[in-house]
Formats: C-alpha cells, structure tokens, sequence
C-alpha cells in the first residue's frame, strides 16, 4: 500500500473490474482519455489478466479516498479511480504515467492532484526515476491545472496528435524531473 | 520503390545486414541515434525478422543514391542510410519516423534533407497521413537542421530524455503536418 495524506494506492483487484467498466464507458469519463470504443466486460477481464503479466511496477493501482464513517470514528476509504506507470525506461530512469478519477462525484476536489503528487514521490523516493511524464488532451484544463499544481512543467505541444469530436486537437506533453521535485519538497 | 531526385527508398534486404551492422556499431552513427551497446550480426538478424513482422508501413526502407558509372550513361544505387516509421497511429493518421545516414562518406550534402523531404511525400501523398513528427537529439544540430530545412517545426523539448556519455540531454520534438506540407 502507499499511503498519503488523503489518498491511498492499493492493487487492482479483479473484484474492481465491474467498477472500472462503469467508468470507462462514462461519456464525460472519455473526454480525458485514449478509450473511444464502448468497452465490455469481458474486455476489462482480458486488460485485467494483461495487466498482471507485466512488469510489477507498471501494474495498475486503485486509488481511494480516506473518509470518516457515520459513527465519526472510523476510517474508510473510498475506490474513485485508478493509475499506473508506463513505459518505464531504467536506462533513462524515465517513466510515463496515465490517472482516471472515474467517480466523478470526486472531480474538482483535490483528489486527482493528491494522487498525481502520491505517484510522483512513488516515482522518485521508491523507483529511483529521474523523469516523469504524462501526455493530456489540450482540451481537458481540469487536468492540465492538476499536474501544474503537483508540479508539471509543459514541455511539448504536440500539434494534432488525438482526433476527437470530428477534428484534430494537440496533445500536451508535461513532465516534472527529480530535481525539481527536490527542491519543491524543500520550499515545502 | 520510392524514387526522388537523388534518391530512392527500397525494402530492407537481408544482403544489406552486415552493412546496417557496421553502421550501427560506428560509434560517430551512434552519436545520433538511440543504440548505445555493441549489436551482433545474430542481434540484426532478430531484428530484420521483427521488421518483416511490423506492418507494411512501418518495415523499414533503405536510402540510396543515384551513381553514375565511368564513361557510361548507367546508374548504380548505392545504399547510404535507412529510414522508417514506428508508432504508426491508423486512428490519428499520426506517425514518428527515424533515419539514419550510415554512410558518413555522404554526410553534409543534402543527401539526409532530401530522405526526409521523400519520407514525408510518402506519409502524406501515399499513406494518408496527417502528421508526421521525430525526436532527436538536443546536440545534433546537422540533424536539426535538416529537419527545419525539410519544413519540420519545432514543438518542443523532452528535459533529460536520454543519457548519453555520462549525462542526461533533452530531446527535441518536431512535427510537419498536411497542411504545412502541401
């Protein structure tokens, strides 16, 4: 488990899987990622099993939100979504990372730029990575102001990279390095 | 077979591997390009079967130029690099594409500006391509260069994206789309 402050990672179980169909197939969901085709069950199973047979610091992590119980006293925590590293290159210690906050009750509260700073020192404290990146739709600001926050730097504006809603859109290249995060834990 | 003025791309033969070899293991080649531990002739011959497995897009070509022989009105071609797309993207009519001039008896003469102006007349006019970009490396100004004068715009630079004698360099990101291409 990785813990922060108010969000969690822990293993995608198969259990989840149901979850993540809902999501996937949630119109405003897709507007932020790569999935354009109406996704099933039983292919969400297949992902599933594809996921486990690769390398074990690119398997897909659920990320849950702490909440109190009824009674006040009590900790639960609450499945909103899900991310992962990529493409981890161990020559360039560079990784890239997607993230879904499928709940979308749970959107414009924090939560993805929690989880994107989790990833992050995840990233550099544990992996050993010197660069982390992410590609996000110029089209999705919600998400642009996230990774800003936790740090991100744009690097690239690739021009009519994603075809989406009948036209050709720029995808956005942003990445944040070891050094950088260094020092924001330090201003910190 | 893809002819331009100079120039002409062919498919990949297995003849040509212990040329490819050789140029690959030439550490002045590997300046620009992503191999950095010794490859053997047994490492290029899975490669040329993993070629022949990719889809026809994407099988790399190999670049020679027109020579003509002594006293003679004849051509040979000569092969002097290779080129190819990877990361083909059918839905985004979108493509990245690498090339490598092996022969460095023929560097500083075009010879790269002219494969690349021919690689991407056949992404746009004969795969129907949309876009069609490259990454190089941030202290490969002859490469740069031959990209700007091919008509590619800079988008941007990947901080610390490759390692190479002993530190981290930025990798440089550019594009030509249709549009700009016609």
């Amino acid at each position: 488990m990785i813990i922060g402050e108010r969000v969690r990672f822990r293993g995608v179980e198969r259990a989840d899987i149901p979850k993540f169909v809902e999501w996937l197939n949630d119109p405003e969901v897709q507007e932020g990622i790569l999935i354009h085709y109406p996704m099933s069950q039983a292919e969400e199973e297949g992902w599933f099993d594809r996921m486990l047979s690769r390398p074990v610091d690119e398997h897909v992590m659920a990320i849950e939100v702490k909440e109190q119980a009824p009674d006040g006293d009590t900790e639960t925590w609450k499945f909103v979504g899900s991310c992962a590293f990529d493409h981890i290159n161990w020559h360039i210690r560079a990784a890239e990372f997607g993230i879904i906050i499928g709940e979308s009750s749970y959107w414009n509260r924090g939560f993805g730029t929690d989880a994107v700073r989790l990833l992050v020192q995840h990233g550099f404290n544990t992996l050993n990575l010197n660069r982390i990146f992410l590609h996000v739709f110029e089209t999705n600001p919600r998400a642009i102001r996230a990774y800003e926050k936790a740090g991100f730097t744009l690097e690239v504006r690739e021009r009519q990279a994603e075809f989406k809603h009948g036209k050709y859109i720029d995808v956005l290249l942003m990445s944040i390095l070891k050094e950088e995060f260094e020092r924001n834990a330090e201003a910190a | 077979m893809i002819y331009g003025k100079h120039i002409r791309f062919r498919a990949v033969e297995h003849d040509d591997l212990p040329t490819l070899l050789k140029w690959v293991n030439d550490p002045e080649v590997q300046q620009g390009i992503s191999i950095y531990l010794p490859l053997s002739m047994a490492d290029e011959e899975d490669w040329f079967t993993g070629v022949r497995k990719r889809s026809p897009e994407e099988r790399n070509l190999v670049i020679e130029i027109r020579k003509p022989e002594q006293d003679s009105d004849v051509f040979t071609w000569m092969m002097i690099g290779g080129c190819g797309f990877f990361n083909y993207d059918l839905r985004n009519h979108s493509t990245e594409f690498g090339i490598m001039i092996g022969d460095k008896s023929c560097w500083n003469q075009g010879y790269g500006t002219e494969a690349v102006r021919l690689l991407a007349q056949h992404g746009f006019n004969s795969l129907n391509l949309n876009r069609i970009h490259l990454r190089v490396l941030e202290n490969n100004p002859r490469a740069i260069r031959a990209y700007e004068k091919a008509g590619f715009t800079y988008e941007g630079r990947q901080r610390q994206a490759e390692f190479k004698d002993g530190k981290y360099i930025d990798l440089l990101v550019m594009s030509i789309l249709k549009e700009e291409y016609i």
